[in-house]
């Protein structure tokens, strides 16, 4: 399997996933937005560990290998968030985030390389980007949810709506931790540090005490939602910057020990 | 009580007041020396730092200050400033301790954030916040503060050990040549030598390379084609035949080790073993179109010999991509001063242990590559190691219970 399959797969998935959200929009025979989604999920999870097998690795070293897992695990999140709540809206919102992702891997091919770094051969390597990959997936999920709830809803936010976005934040933020964590570990064993302050790394440390802000400051009596979803979209242009957004940054450039794309 | 934004007055200005004083404190006596805080030094301020922490949760109903240090707001308010400043660092180049800097950024320190004391007091800050919030949560004690405390005493053993475990950790590096003993090693921050209670013997080094890589390559530029999404033939066991764009190729000879000679006016592979021998292949290209033939061989050269290009028209050749490293490893001996001797292997994410020191194999000679005959080795002493696991550990299990508990809605009820 290579990436030359990868758009079979994809439009596959996306009509699944495309099904599913409209199935949850119509709001009848939810059976079948479970369907829908799950396969798309399966075909879609079919090719990156076809992909895997065929790399002999995780793919998982490249941006493009990444955003695979990223375009996996939002539907899985807006599903997850849609089994709990049944928001009819939410499976549009991560199909949609999800389509931009894959668009994004279509557009822009990568080299189909099966080396792989023996700094990267550490049985860290695959929980650490899953776990981060699934983080961002339910940050993202709470992104969008916070850019409806400030611009397009109208009205305050209600309750119900906060503690969803809340919810996703724990859950994102419960992973990040562990990915951060993860990735300490793996360092040590690697070049004997847990933390070198590295661009990457003091990206990704400012991007968790973003989240802990809103975190804490949710649990203020006294939290005005509008400003914690605020705080919420901060956090999240951290996390960009913290995922790709120092590929182009002056200070970062050449500097991060966590580059391994192909060039 | 007073709502919306005059709640984080007091953490405002704390921060504008602390990021002061570093200013000031880094003008007169310069940038921290985390040297000096090595042991006892350390142990001395984690003593005062913890009884002054237990000192300012006793006091908390006589100062005000103490007390409201313990509360949500100075929480929000010093990892707001600690965010900040962490940005601050992200946004800045950093350079090594041991280089000279000059420009603006020299006085704030800014481009050393770890040795500016702004940075450094925003962070103390935020650590008493975080030890006066678990002091003032931990009683009266019930099993369900249980995940809180995880999270926060991981994060607080985990600030506390790293930051002042860093002056007794020690960072060196050593170049090991085959055969020859290793002695002494050099200190990645002030660049002097140390003896080492031991020597190391680099017995064997080995590095298994991936299989090599044809691109058609544009000879103007130099660059991989198509340039958007460069082709890439991997040359596995097996392969035989593959193609560029409008060429086909067809494998005529491989020589996995082979060195180039001159044969009658023209350059020749043979087979050999000998140093800096390259994996040659010679090619037979045929443009789909006009049925153009092109036949020779290419090699991605070493430190001995040049690379070897196939000309298929005055704009594009084939040429053989440097091979990427699959696997390295030293094989090494050490021999204690009491006589110990150890044999072990070296790589990359598998370190050896000697006497409370990790050695971690960092690189080779790139340019010799699967021939270099010495390789880099990292060395680290870190003694407070036990207790930063132990915060990490804390905070894996804290992030657990806080997946598991988010859903209940547990989580805030026993947070707040």
């Amino acid at each position: 399997m290579s990436w030359d399959y990868f758009v079979y797969f994809a439009v596959v998935a996306l009509a699944a996933w495309g099904a599913g959200a409209l199935w949850a929009w119509r709001g009848r025979q939810v059976g079948w937005v479970y369907v829908f989604t799950l396969s798309g999920l399966a075909v879609f999870l079919g090719f990156i560990l076809s992909l895997w097998v065929s790399l002999e690795r995780p793919p998982m070293r490249t941006m493009g290998e990444t955003r695979l897992w990223y375009s996996f695990f939002l539907p899985l999140g807006g599903l997850i968030t849609y089994v709990r709540w049944k928001y009819k809206w939410i499976l549009s919102f991560s199909f949609v985030l999800s389509l931009m992702f894959i668009c994004i891997n279509l557009l822009h091919p990568e080299m189909h390389s099966k080396t792989l770094m023996p700094a990267l051969q550490s049985p860290w390597f695959a929980p650490h980007v899953i776990v981060y990959m699934f983080a961002y997936a339910m940050l993202g999920v709470a992104a969008v949810m916070a850019v409806c709830l400030l611009w397009l809803k109208k009205g305050n936010p209600g309750e119900r709506e906060m503690t969803l976005c809340d919810n996703l934040v724990y859950v994102g933020l419960a992973f990040m931790t562990l990915g951060m964590l993860f990735g300490a570990v793996w360092a040590k064993e690697a070049w004997g540090h847990y933390w070198s302050w590295d661009p990457k790394e003091t990206w990704a440390v400012a991007t968790w005490f973003g989240y802990l802000i809103y975190v804490h400051y949710r649990l203020e009596v006294h939290s005005d939602c509008r400003k914690s979803l605020i705080i919420l979209l901060v956090s999240f242009a951290l996390l960009q910057m913290c995922w790709y957004g120092i590929n182009y940054l002056p200070s970062a450039r050449e500097t991060s020990v966590h580059t391994y794309n192909l060039n | 009580m007073q709502g919306g934004w005059h709640r984080y007055k007091e953490g405002v200005m704390t921060g504008v007041a602390l990021v002061a004083v570093g200013g000031v404190l880094q003008a007169v006596v310069g940038r921290i020396d985390w040297s000096r805080a090595a042991f006892p030094v350390n142990l001395l301020l984690l003593v005062l730092f913890l009884a002054g922490l237990g000192g300012m949760h006793t006091f908390r109903s006589k100062v005000g200050l103490f007390d409201r240090l313990g509360r949500l707001p100075a929480s929000v308010s010093a990892l707001g400033w600690v965010m900040g400043v962490t940005v601050l660092m992200g946004c800045i180049r950093q350079t090594p301790s041991h280089l000279l800097s000059d420009g603006v950024e020299v006085w704030p320190d800014f481009s050393r954030m770890l040795s500016s004391w702004s940075f450094v007091l925003l962070y103390v800050w935020m650590t008493v916040v975080l030890g006066l919030v678990i002091l003032r949560r931990i009683y009266p004690f019930r099993w369900s503060k249980i995940p809180f405390l995880l999270h926060h005493v991981g994060l607080f053993v985990v600030m506390v050990t790293a930051t002042l475990g860093s002056s007794d950790r020690k960072c060196l590096r050593m170049t090991l040549v085959l055969g020859e003993l290793g002695r002494f090693a050099w200190s990645e921050t002030d660049r002097r030598s140390v003896e080492l209670p031991w020597t190391v013997e680099l017995k064997e080094f080995v590095l298994d390379e991936y299989p090599p890589v044809l691109v058609l390559m544009d000879k103007e530029t130099g660059k991989a084609l198509p340039a958007e999404a460069p082709l890439r033939w991997v040359l596995e066991a097996g392969v035989e035949q593959g193609g560029f764009t409008d060429w086909d190729l067809k494998i005529v000879r491989s020589i996995p080790e082979a060195v180039p000679v001159a044969e009658e006016g023209r350059l020749d592979f043979v087979a050999s073993r000998s140093v800096g021998a390259v994996y040659a292949v010679c090619l037979e290209a045929v443009h789909r179109k006009t049925k153009v033939r092109k036949e020779g061989w290419v090699s991605g050269g070493s430190f001995m010999f040049l690379g070897e290009l196939l000309e298929l028209d005055e704009h594009v050749c084939v040429a053989m991509m440097d091979r990427e490293p699959r696997r390295f490893a030293s094989r090494v001996v050490l021999n204690g001063g009491n006589g110990v001797r150890k044999e072990g292997v070296m790589e990359v994410n598998r370190p050896l242990e000697q006497d409370g020191w990790g050695m971690y194999l960092l690189g080779y000679d790139n340019a010799k590559g699967r021939w270099s005959d010495g390789c880099v080795v990292g060395l680290v002493y870190d003694p407070w190691q036990p207790y930063i696991y132990a915060g990490i550990l804390f905070m894996m299990a804290g992030a657990v219970c806080l997946f598991v508990m988010a859903q209940s809605g547990k989580w805030k009820e026993e947070t707040v």
